[in-house]
């Protein structure tokens, strides 16, 4: 593998590592797979126009963001049930729009080789979120502890609600080329997952989560070359795997 | 009341458009040890987050001193208690206001937390997860996260809820010494009297069904007649070994216990 497409991938297993510990502690585990489908309707008007498949992916996450945060505010529905809407739509024009073997590459990934734009483009989107998680990191433990805390001690919660969904939708839309739609929504939420079963600390369920994020995304491109099959699957299940073993780890303590 | 560090002028408390109560005028005062008393579902969360500024009213003012510190203890239910929080790091959350976004908590904002643990007697349970303490040491915790910041003004919302009659004197002792030493003041949410009437120096009955709002010194309001409108029967206040007991009577005039 080319180095920019490893040091892209790195990027983007940080991101995910760190911004999947959030969204785990916001009850979004199953919303974070949904809400990676949302990249499908941009994909496919990219196709149709012909620009390029991830600024398509990456424009509609931020329109279903915040059309979600949106709704969230004004229907008082939880964020699981917006997005299972959103989601759902999302699909159904996706589906209209991409078609055959360019619908498969948009779920499961075809990473293909890098430019330097978009090297130079998903690095800064990396660093953008990490960036945001690190700074933040206080305030959103706060507001996830207790939104009428955060609220009292001057942090605008909707405002940084929504700056962790533009995070959440950024880290998606990086994982787009490797893992494709259906399961970069994994690469954000099993390392998290895995961290929480081990981690007695915040800051050990962070080191943990980008650990493992990291770990499956280096491994599993690895292998995936060596055994000939497609990356994001291969990732995706050496993950899953990390998780089992901190499940029967956690069980022996 | 001039002074006041945060006041209801007419306001209106509720969610969307429709009030649960209207033309509400409370001021607290600084020094003040105020007790929200009424029935689960009655209004009194909603009165305190308007107050706090957590919500806004539906209609009328809330006016805060500028700059008034806060430290607000939520419900210990609403609080998640499966993520990896240490007791300590929960206390550390209360320095994040001072602290902004940039800079990492130091040595010396742990040793105010840590200070913020020894005075509600938690100190040390600092490393051990906030999940696996219980409900009155994780209360003790929520406080010393309130107290971090050095607030001037203390508000609590249900905090002895689920506790046992030790653990409920125990904290009540201690919300009593940090108004008394610490020159706070406090705004307390209850839904039992009888928890509270030995503390407060002021109380406020709230009930949305009974439209009742009703606030007073503390002598004004265990009369028979305020009493009458918060339980919706006769009530009997005595005095005994100088704590003053709370008995609503039955149909028949008997009292029942509290």
């Amino acid at each position: 593998m080319q180095w920019t497409g490893l040091t892209l991938s790195i990027g983007m297993a940080v991101a995910a590592g760190l911004v999947g510990c959030f969204a785990l502690m916001r009850r979004m585990a199953l919303a974070s797979d949904a809400m990676s489908h949302v990249a499908l309707p941009g994909i496919g008007l990219a196709l149709v126009f012909h620009f390029h498949p991830v600024l398509g992916g990456l424009a509609a996450l931020f329109a279903g963001t915040l059309l979600v945060w949106g709704l969230e505010r004004q229907t008082r529905s939880s964020t699981e049930t917006v997005i299972g809407v959103v989601f759902s739509l999302a699909l159904a024009l996706g589906s209209m729009l991409a078609t055959g073997d360019e619908l498969v590459d948009a779920l499961l990934g075809a990473p293909g080789t890098l430019g330097g734009w978009e090297l130079a483009l998903g690095l800064a989107g990396a660093a953008a979120v990490v960036a945001f998680v690190l700074t933040q990191r206080n305030r959103l433990v706060i507001t996830l502890v207790s939104a009428d805390i955060a609220r009292t001690s001057g942090i605008r919660v909707a405002r940084l609600e929504l700056l962790f969904l533009l995070a959440f939708a950024l880290t998606v839309a990086l994982g787009l080329r490797y893992l494709g739609v259906l399961l970069m929504g994994s690469l954000v939420i099993i390392p998290a997952a895995t961290a929480k079963h081990l981690a007695r600390t915040l800051d050990q369920m962070f080191a943990i989560s980008v650990g493992v994020a990291v770990t499956s995304t280096l491994a599993g491109e690895l292998l995936a070359s060596r055994l000939h099959r497609a990356t994001g699957p291969v990732i995706i299940s050496i993950a899953a795997g990390m998780f089992l073993v901190a499940l029967v780890v956690r069980r022996g303590r | 009341m001039s002074g006041a560090l945060v006041r209801l002028e007419g306001a209106a408390i509720g969610y969307g458009r429709r009030p649960l109560l209207q033309g509400l005028d409370l001021a607290v005062g600084p020094g003040e040890f105020l007790a929200v008393v009424g029935p689960n579902g009655g209004g009194k969360t909603t009165l305190l987050r308007t107050l706090l500024g957590a919500h806004a009213p539906v209609a009328g003012r809330v006016v805060r001193r500028e700059g008034l510190r806060v430290g607000y203890v939520p419900q210990r239910e609403h609080v998640d208690t499966i993520w990896p929080f240490t007791a300590g790091e929960v206390t550390l959350m209360g320095r994040v206001p001072v602290l902004g976004p940039w800079r990492r908590p130091r040595r010396a904002d742990r040793e105010e937390a840590r200070r913020a643990l020894s005075r509600v007697g938690v100190e040390h349970l600092a490393e051990k997860r906030f999940g696996e303490l219980s409900g009155g040491q994780r209360q003790r915790t929520l406080i010393a996260r309130a107290l971090v910041a050095d607030p001037e003004l203390l508000a609590l919302d249900e905090p002895t809820s689920g506790m046992d009659p030790a653990a409920e004197l125990g904290l009540m002792d201690l919300l009593r010494e940090l108004q008394r030493n610490g020159a706070l003041t406090i705004v307390m949410v209850s839904h039992r009297l009888e928890a509270v009437a030995n503390y407060a120096r002021a109380l406020a009955f709230v009930d949305k069904d009974r439209r009742l709002f009703r606030v007073g010194s503390l002598d004004e309001m265990l009369r028979p007649d305020a009493l009458g409108a918060l339980y919706g029967r006769a009530v009997a206040v005595r005095e005994e070994a100088g704590r003053r007991l709370v008995y609503p009577l039955s149909s028949n005039g008997e009292e029942v216990l509290p």
